[in-house]
C-alpha cells in the first residue's frame, strides 16, 4: 500500500459520511413537505365537510 | 555500513516476514479473524485490537501498511485508535459487517477529538435510532397524505 492510501481512504469515508448526511438531510425537507401537505389536506378535507 | 553479514541478515529477516504474512494469508487473514470474533462478540477484545493496530502501526513504518485482507469495501485498513474518527469508526465497521454501536464502543468511543461536532454522534445508536424514527415518520406521512386525498375526492364527487 501507497503512504497517500491512507489519506485516500481517510476521503473515501469522509465522502461516505457527506453522502450519508445529504441523504439524511434529504429525508429531513421531504417530512417538512410530506407535513405540509397533510396539514392542507386536512384543511381541504375540514372545508368541504363544512359545505356539505 | 553493513556488511554482508548485517545485509544476509536483512534478508533472513525479510524472508520469514514474508512467509509469516504469506501463512497469515492463508488462513483468512488475521484481519479477517479478528473482525469474526468482533461481530461474535468474543472477549477480551480490547486487547486483540490494541494488538493489531500495533501491528499495523509497525507495518505501516516498513512501508508495508495493510497486511490484513478479507474484509470487503474501501476501508480495509483500522489502527483502533480514538485518534481516528467517528466517521472512519463507522464506515470501517459498516463495510466489515460488524456492529457499529459494538465497534465503536470498543475502539475507545464514537470518535477523538479531531472529530467536528456533527460527526461525534455518527453511527451511535442515537444516531440510528434517529434515522429509524425519521424513516417511520416519513411512511406514516405518505399514508396519511394517500388517505387525506382519497378523502377529499370522495368529498368533491359528492359534491358534485
Amino acid at each position: 500500500m501507497k503512504p497517500n492510501d491512507l489519506a485516500t481512504k481517510e476521503q473515501i469515508a469522509e465522502t461516505v459520511w457527506r453522502r450519508e448526511r445529504a441523504q439524511e438531510a434529504a429525508k429531513e425537507d421531504r417530512l417538512q413537505a410530506l407535513e405540509a401537505r397533510v396539514a392542507a389536506l386536512e384543511a381541504r378535507v375540514a372545508a368541504l365537510e363544512a359545505n356539505e | 555500513m553493513s556488511t554482508a553479514q548485517d545485509r544476509m541478515e536483512s534478508r533472513k529477516i525479510f524472508k520469514a516476514r514474508a512467509a509469516a504474512a504469506a501463512k497469515n494469508k492463508r488462513k483468512g487473514g488475521a484481519h479477517a479473524t479478528l473482525m469474526k470474533k468482533v461481530a461474535d462478540g468474543e472477549e477480551p477484545l480490547r486487547r486483540e485490537l490494541a494488538a493489531v493496530g500495533l501491528e499495523l502501526r509497525k507495518h505501516r513504518m516498513l512501508g508495508h501498511y495493510t497486511v490484513f485482507g478479507g474484509v470487503a469495501g474501501p476501508i480495509d485498513w483500522w489502527p483502533f485508535g480514538q485518534r481516528r474518527s467517528a466517521v472512519v469508526k463507522w464506515t470501517y465497521a459498516r463495510h466489515a459487517d460488524v456492529d457499529v454501536a459494538k465497534m465503536i464502543e470498543l475502539s475507545g468511543g464514537a470518535g477523538g477529538e479531531e472529530d467536528a461536532p456533527a460527526q461525534r454522534d455518527f453511527g451511535t445508536d442515537e444516531y440510528l435510532d434517529r434515522l429509524a424514527a425519521m424513516a417511520d415518520r416519513l411512511q406514516a406521512l405518505e399514508a396519511e397524505v394517500i388517505a387525506l386525498r382519497a378523502r377529499v375526492a370522495e368529498l368533491e364527487a359528492r359534491a358534485g
